[in-house]
């Protein structure tokens, strides 16, 4: 991973007005959402009359979000669905899909029923956190972003994620450092499970396997694979650090693990000296791998993360999802203004 | 029996303190083990990634997690370590 990827495809040449502007001339904050970030708005059916103001506040958290997540919205996402918490599941805060987003306009509602401080700021900071993470995903999957399935997959290698040593010794015969080989390992392994997937391009792009093989192609159970066996293994079965341990311990408490591993050229030590090496930026990132690269985004957006084994993934992260938006920044810079309002226009937005 | 062992390095003293999975046990620096404490009792939810299966969407949920499981230990050390100013690090034994 010396190269450096290319400046961001979506980054914007155009100017933000700020939301004060729009409200200053008794304009509508769903106006200046359309206007700046060149999107498609509609709402959902409420029952009651405070929906809209509701849907309001929402939208309000995006002149709050950092430039990057904005020339996200204004690049990657078409259209921005808001809804009521009856078109959701009850602890969905939002869901992004290819260009488009729906956020839940009641989060209020999921906070208390799972536990989260209901007061306005915290479920505020809970909405704008689901609108940074939701444009992680798009920046991630979203042709449009420009991020490789190399990136994507060298972010969860630097997140932990890892085989059992028993269905691949060989990451765990790699001396520690670099984990560059072990990218290009599990992308040779992965062309192995479907000759489709092509690491130059995007996980969405056309000619790849469809999105939903992704999760199975790189996380689906390998237990059901006999080594030595000539049909070739239908998933990579990686498992975040967490899962790993999990599987590794219970081996363990087997009694069998020691002399399954000597049986693969590995030892005990080497094992768990690679599988504590490197760790997800967050412990929520452990259970779904897609997940883990829109968490690291969410995070370099956030501040600090206290686990050391996660600062690889951070600096990594770093590397690949922001430095080639700051590269398209400098290069490109923001030449042109800021989309001005249509003062005889008077928004409201269509029905979902 | 140990499973996994926390080790909490205060940034700014360098106390440490260690705490251990499953059974909650600490030792360490008193005065960080008593500060952690206060966090480890609380009812813990995140913010966390689901894949949409209808849509073939991603989703963002906030689930509210087990206290006692490994999931609301790490939340809590990671909330303990965010307000605190604490760095983390996990052993597995």
């Amino acid at each position: 991973m010396t190269t450096s990827p290319a400046p961001a495809p979506y980054h914007s040449r155009c100017q933000y007005l700020p939301l004060r502007f729009y409200r200053s001339r008794d304009l509508s904050v769903f106006q200046w959402a359309e206007e700046q970030f060149h999107l498609e708005i509609s709402t959902g059916l409420a029952g009651d009359s405070g929906f809209h103001r509701r849907s309001a506040a929402a939208v309000e958290l995006m002149d709050q979000l950092p430039l990057q997540a904005k020339d996200l919205f204004r690049g990657l996402i078409d259209r921005l669905r808001l809804q009521p918490a009856d078109d959701f599941e009850v602890d969905e805060l939002g869901v992004w899909r290819p260009g488009e987003m729906r956020i839940n306009c009641d989060p209020a509602r999921v906070a208390e029923l799972q536990g989260w401080p209901s007061g306005g700021a915290q479920v505020r900071q809970l909405l704008q956190t689901t609108l940074i993470h939701e444009c992680g995903h798009a920046l991630l999957e979203d042709p449009r972003g420009g991020v490789s399935l190399r990136s994507f997959m060298h972010l969860l290698v630097v997140s932990g994620w890892l085989p059992n040593p028993l269905h691949d010794p060989v990451p765990f015969q790699q001396p520690v450092g670099e984990p560059t080989q072990l990218t290009e390992h599990l992308l040779q392994r992965l062309r192995e499970v479907d000759s489709r997937w092509d690491p130059d391009q995007t996980v969405r792009a056309p000619g790849q396997p469809p999105p939903v093989r992704l999760d199975s192609d790189l996380m689906g159970d390998w237990r059901t694979w006999q080594p030595g066996g000539e049909r070739p293994a239908p998933t990579l079965g990686l498992r975040s650090p967490r899962q790993l341990g999990k599987e590794l311990l219970t081996q363990r408490a087997r009694g069998t693990l020691d002399a399954e591993l000597r049986s693969v050229g590995l030892s005990a030590e080497q094992v768990w000296r690679v599988a504590s090496r490197y760790r997800p930026v967050t412990s929520c990132a452990e259970d779904l791998i897609s997940e883990a690269p829109a968490e690291i985004f969410r995070q370099l957006h956030r501040g600090p993360v206290p686990w050391r084994a996660a600062q690889t993934a951070l600096r990594e992260g770093e590397r690949l999802l922001i430095q080639p938006w700051r590269d398209a920044e400098l290069v490109r810079g923001r030449s042109e203004p800021a989309p001005r309002p249509n003062l005889k226009r008077h928004l409201v937005p269509g029905r979902a | 029996m140990d499973v996994i062992r926390y080790v909490v390095r205060d940034r700014s003293t360098a106390a440490r303190a260690v705490v251990r999975y499953p059974t909650l046990e600490m030792e360490g620096d008193a005065g960080l083990c008593d500060r952690l404490r206060d966090y480890l009792v609380t009812p813990m939810s995140v913010v966390q990634g689901r894949t949409d299966q209808a849509g073939g969407g991603r989703a963002t949920v906030l689930r509210s997690l087990p206290p006692g499981s490994v999931d609301w230990l790490e939340a809590c050390l990671a909330r303990a370590a965010e307000d605190l100013s604490l760095e983390l690090d996990t052993h597995w034994t």
